[in-house]
């Protein structure tokens, strides 16, 4: 990454992606220490890993508005390309014109608007604080001890520790935040 | 002329065979090797670690993972089975059993490893973190160390 990463230019998915799983470059990995809203899209990371082991479809799909930006500028792309070109010439270059744009068009949108809580549907926001117990910006092993802590101390529980949703705080909570934490996320 | 044709079907014959034999060869030698997971924590009490090994997933697959010498970490820590022969592994324990939280340098788990090939394969491991009592963040330092025969049983030492 050449870019110097400042408080105007944040990593962007894939850099955070490297930052939730401890690859991050060093220059990354200095900015999400200083940053909060870094901070807060790699603990939903961590839980959008927690629910694929979780399985939970609901997530896993390619969110609604993402779906609607991308076809948008497709078709405003691809209404560009028509006026531009003659229509000869526009019948053999559109299939591979309209191929490259949907495929930039969705790098780009992906890349520019995944990192932004609105895509995140708001359960998965949720479950990633309450999973994150220090607020350390990372759910691990400490996270899970903490869990159990509070669990034989007695003390009631915050709700939101409910991360399986059968409607009590248990063991089985404390395994969800365990396998969050020894999750091994697919390398490249 | 025949013994022309000859010679040179039994070269062209034995050329693909001998790298054949030869790749085999090198495939077939596999062995099994017990390693033991250390965390030493110093002076603080250790109530939670979470690690990470990376190994060379062309060679190494982790076959088996079980706990360590201390009671609170006997039982085998927590790892996600994808990592098993994907080349990284996270392992990850805890215990609420304060008063017999080991101190200092401490086997916390064993990894029964498949190699293949000649040579000792590069086996990485860092510490993600490590916790004392009531969750404070503590620097430990963590290593690999082949497994002590005296510390294995009979059925690892293969039946011996």
């Amino acid at each position: 990454m050449s870019e110097k990463l400042t408080t105007e230019r944040h990593p962007d998915l894939m850099e955070l992606e490297a930052a939730r799983t401890g690859e991050a470059t060093v220059a990354v990995r200095d900015h999400v220490k200083a940053c909060p809203r870094c901070q807060e899209i790699i603990a939903e990371l961590d839980m959008l890993a927690v629910d694929a082991r979780v399985n939970r479809p609901a997530v896993m799909g390619t969110p609604s508005r993402a779906d609607e930006a991308v076809f948008s500028v497709i078709e405003q792309r691809s209404q560009e390309i028509r006026w531009r070109y003659p229509k000869r010439r526009r019948f053999l270059t559109r299939p591979v014109w309209a191929a490259a744009a949907a495929i930039a068009v969705a790098v780009l949108t992906w890349s520019v608007l995944s990192p932004h809580r609105a895509m995140l549907p708001t359960i998965v926001k949720s479950v990633s604080y309450a999973g994150d117990v220090d607020r350390d910006g990372a759910v691990d092993i400490v996270d899970a001890y903490l869990m159990a802590l509070r669990l034989e101390s007695g003390i009631k529980t915050p709700e939101n520790w409910d991360l399986n949703k059968d409607g009590a705080v248990d063991k089985q909570d404390i395994a969800v935040v365990t396998l969050a934490a020894v999750a091994v996320v697919e390398e490249a | 002329m025949k013994r022309i044709i000859f010679v040179l079907s039994l070269i062209a014959g034995t050329i693909p065979v001998s790298d054949v034999q030869a790749r085999t060869a090198q495939e077939s030698i596999v062995r099994f090797q017990a390693i033991d997971l250390y965390v030493d924590s110093g002076e603080h009490r250790l109530v939670a670690y979470q690690v990470e090994m990376r190994f060379d997933k062309s060679r190494v697959e982790v076959v088996g993972v079980e706990g360590g010498e201390v009671e609170v970490f006997k039982d085998a820590p927590h790892y996600d089975p994808r990592g098993l022969a994907g080349g990284r592994l996270i392992l990850a324990a805890f215990t609420t059993d304060h008063k017999n939280a080991p101190q200092g340098r401490t086997r916390v788990a064993r990894s029964h490893l498949r190699i293949e090939g000649e040579g000792q394969p590069d086996l990485g491991i860092r510490l993600i973190t490590a916790a004392e009592p009531g969750g404070q963040r503590i620097k430990a330092k963590v290593d690999l160390e082949p497994a002590n025969s005296d510390t294995m049983t009979k059925e690892e030492k293969g039946g011996e």
